[in-house]
């Protein structure tokens, strides 16, 4: 079945294109490859891929051109890859509808994992999951309870539908931006302090160690990721 | 105003009249006794012009003097010139005498009053050079724009008792005070008792050399102009403030220049670096991988997986590497951009964490995070850095099976990190220049040292970009320890 999926990588580099066909080739996606942006954008539209790695930095046009085309068309899971530094860029990606992001240089088992974290939030299995699990973390969306180690764990509205939020989303990075308009559904320019400080907050109930947690990962100056395993 | 002024000029008037009364009665009681004794009367005459030089010290005027003048000539001529009690002379050598006697008492009283007038002025200018050396003292020791404002604005409110207030231009922005900006660009007076905006009650002198304008002086005239005296000792204060202030911009310039130097040395230095450390993690990727190709099928599976492990950790330590350069040339370029947020402590450790955790090793990390949550205003991403640089430094440089670890508390309105580990330490040859030693020791001692005043010299320049300090605590007892010190907001409204 797996088989079945084809990944369109868009990137200029020769050795990054081989070291991408052989790592998805081990997992038996079909992969598929554009040099650059204009032909990225053509391979899209001959080849129907189930899932897209774009590299922002191409030859030709701007990666994030290559993400508004195909965002015009289609609501197939995008992944951005872009070098260390350019957090910013990454999160305009990830505003403007990217699905989740790699940072150069990256190994096999991060690509893997976000392609399959992506291909998983398409199908939207989790979506209709009633509740989470996750290695002595559960949460009932049901009985709105959360038990962690076995205890459960007492938290406000706001830090509850946060965590629900990253949940829903395990293995996906949500920007600040993201998690803002989802939980107050409006703006604020305190630098997104507060939802730092509910984060905080939210890590020192559920992590062992908050400074080196287990399930929410800070993903600096992109935003916070659940972890999914 | 006026009012004060009327009541102490008839207050003066009064005192006058009292000390010409009492001088007058001492000399004619004085004389009249004498004449009873049988003195000569041209004695007598001297004792008048006595009094009529004492009158004219103690009134320090010449109307006042000569009045007196006129008032003792005719009590004399009065009193004790016969025919005594008329105004009328017998003698025609009288008449010569009281003659001379006005000349005289007109000519000491002239004198006397342009003494005390000399004496009094001198007295003035005396105090006012002694207060403008003691500015100009002051202004020795005064570095900084806004140091020499306010110490500038002490010295006018004393010189002149007037409101005074301090303005220096510092970038092309405008002063919020439209007369204040007007008086700067055309380096004229203006405001109160001036031909520009005279009816404002302040006084805007600017602050200019002849080259510059640097500022503007403003003083409130609510109670009167300033008088030409106190103009020219306020021009001559502004020529100090200005040669101050000429001083500072050269002294600013000079820094300038320095930190160009500084920045072409570092940027040479740079260049070795790339060489040097980049080419050594380089030399075991290319020398592994290639003999991996070439000798596939001849070497065994542990050996191939060393050597993939040893090429894996050296490009962890190249990107991390390529990290630090990056940083490296934005600083000496002076453009290291900071996009502070203010950031929850937990979040900054554990992104470092998350970063080091892999490079790890044999080592144990240990985290201590604050027990509230604290905010600091920083770039997350370049203050991330710096304790990422800390724990590589402990990891490479601390021995083998080392706990390193990490942790924040807030001191006052500080928050402190310290990274720490217990292995061999910084020995004390070495302690003096860590942070420099990019620029010295590090290529000196060859590989052993690789990459590692790099790190320091970049965690010292993201610091202290971020208005901190960085330094090596030297209370541990064993192993080596840094100390972070960033400066905490006070909490606003959040």
């Amino acid at each position: 079945m797996i088989n079945d999926i084809s990944v369109l990588v868009i990137e200029d580099d020769k050795s990054i294109q081989n070291f991408i066909r052989i790592t998805l080739k081990t997992k038996g996606y079909n992969s598929v490859f554009a040099d650059d942006g204009l032909t990225g954008i053509s391979c899209f539209y001959a080849n129907n891929p189930d899932i897209i790695l774009l590299d922002l930095g191409l030859p030709d046009i701007d990666g994030m051109e290559v993400l508004s085309q195909i965002r015009k068309e289609s609501n197939i899971p995008v992944i951005v890859v872009s070098a260390r530094g350019m957090e910013q860029e990454k999160v305009n990606a990830l505003d403007e509808g990217a699905d989740d992001y790699l940072t150069k240089p990256f190994h096999a088992g991060e690509l893997l994992a976000r392609i399959r974290v992506a291909l998983r939030h398409k199908s939207g299995i989790v979506k209709q999951e009633t509740a989470f699990e996750l290695e002595g973390f559960n949460m009932d969306f049901e009985k709105r309870k959360l038990i962690v180690r076995g205890e459960e764990v007492h938290v406000t509205p706001i830090e509850y539908k946060m965590l629900k939020l990253l949940v829903l989303n395990a293995g996906k990075v949500l920007t600040h931006h993201f998690i803002q308009n989802e939980i107050w559904g409006y703006e604020t320019n305190d630098d997104y302090q507060s939802i730092r400080v509910f984060m905080a907050n939210i890590r020192r109930k559920i992590e062992e160690d908050s400074a080196n947690p287990r399930f929410i990962i800070t993903e600096v100056g992109v935003g916070y990721r659940f972890t999914e395993n | 105003m006026e009012m004060g002024k009327r009541i102490s000029a008839r207050v003066r008037i009064f005192k006058n009249f009292g000390k010409i009364g009492i001088i007058w009665g001492l000399s004619t009681m004085f004389a009249i006794v004498l004449s009873h004794i049988g003195v000569r009367i041209e004695n007598l005459l001297l004792i008048y012009v006595v009094g009529v030089t004492l009158c004219s010290v103690e009134t320090r005027s010449m109307l006042w003097s000569v009045s007196s003048a006129i008032i003792f000539v005719f009590t004399f001529n009065f009193l004790l010139t016969s025919p005594r009690f008329t105004f009328q002379v017998d003698d025609p050598n009288y008449i010569i005498s009281l003659l001379i006697f006005i000349i005289v008492a007109i000519i000491a009283a002239s004198l006397t009053a342009k003494l005390q007038k000399q004496m009094d002025l001198d007295r003035e200018r005396a105090e006012v050079m002694l207060k403008l050396n003691t500015i100009g003292s002051g202004f020795l020791n005064l570095s900084g724009r806004q140091a020499i404002a306010s110490y500038s604005m002490k010295s006018l409110h004393n010189l002149t008792g007037k409101k005074t207030e301090i303005l220096i231009k510092t970038r092309d922005d405008r002063f919020s005070d439209r007369l204040a900006e007007w008086c700067f660009r055309n380096s004229m007076a203006c405001g109160y008792g001036e031909a520009q905006f005279g009816d404002s009650d302040s006084l805007y002198v600017p602050i200019c050399s002849l080259s510059k304008t640097y500022g503007v002086i403003i003083f409130l005239c609510s109670n009167g102009a300033l008088t030409k005296e106190e103009r020219m000792y306020v021009e001559m204060v502004i020529s100090q403030i200005t040669l101050v202030l000429e001083r500072e911009q050269l002294n600013e310039e000079k820094e300038e220049s320095r930190l160009q130097i500084e920045r072409e040395r570092l940027k040479s230095t740079l260049l070795r670096s790339i060489s040097h450390d980049l080419r050594t993690p380089l030399t075991g990727i290319a020398g592994n991988s290639n003999f991996l190709y070439e000798n596939y099928t001849l070497v065994d599976e542990e050996s191939a997986k060393s050597m993939l492990l040893d090429i894996s950790t050296e490009t962890e330590w190249l990107n991390s590497m390529v990290e630090n350069l990056l940083n490296m040339t934005r600083i000496q370029e002076g453009k290291l951009e900071i996009r502070k947020k203010r950031e929850v402590v937990d979040d900054l450790i554990s992104g470092a964490v998350t970063l080091v955790s892999k490079r790890l090793g044999n080592h144990t990390l240990k985290i201590i995070t604050p027990p509230e949550i604290e905010l600091i205003s920083v770039d997350a991403r370049l203050f991330t850095q710096v304790l990422v640089n800390l724990i590589d430094n402990g990891i490479r440089h601390s021995g083998e099976n080392t706990i390193i670890t990490v942790s924040a508390s807030a001191k006052g309105n500080r928050m402190v990190f310290i990274v720490s580990d217990n292995g061999t330490g910084i020995s004390d040859d070495k302690m003096e220049h860590i942070f420099d030693s990019f620029f010295t020791s590090a290529y000196r001692e060859g590989d052993r040292q690789r990459g590692a005043g790099l790190g320091l010299a970049i965690c010292k320049a993201i610091i202290e970009a971020h208005g901190g300090r960085i330094l090596i605590d030297q209370s541990v007892e064993k192993g080596a320890a840094f100390r972070i010190e960033m400066p905490m907001e006070e909490t606003d409204d959040q």
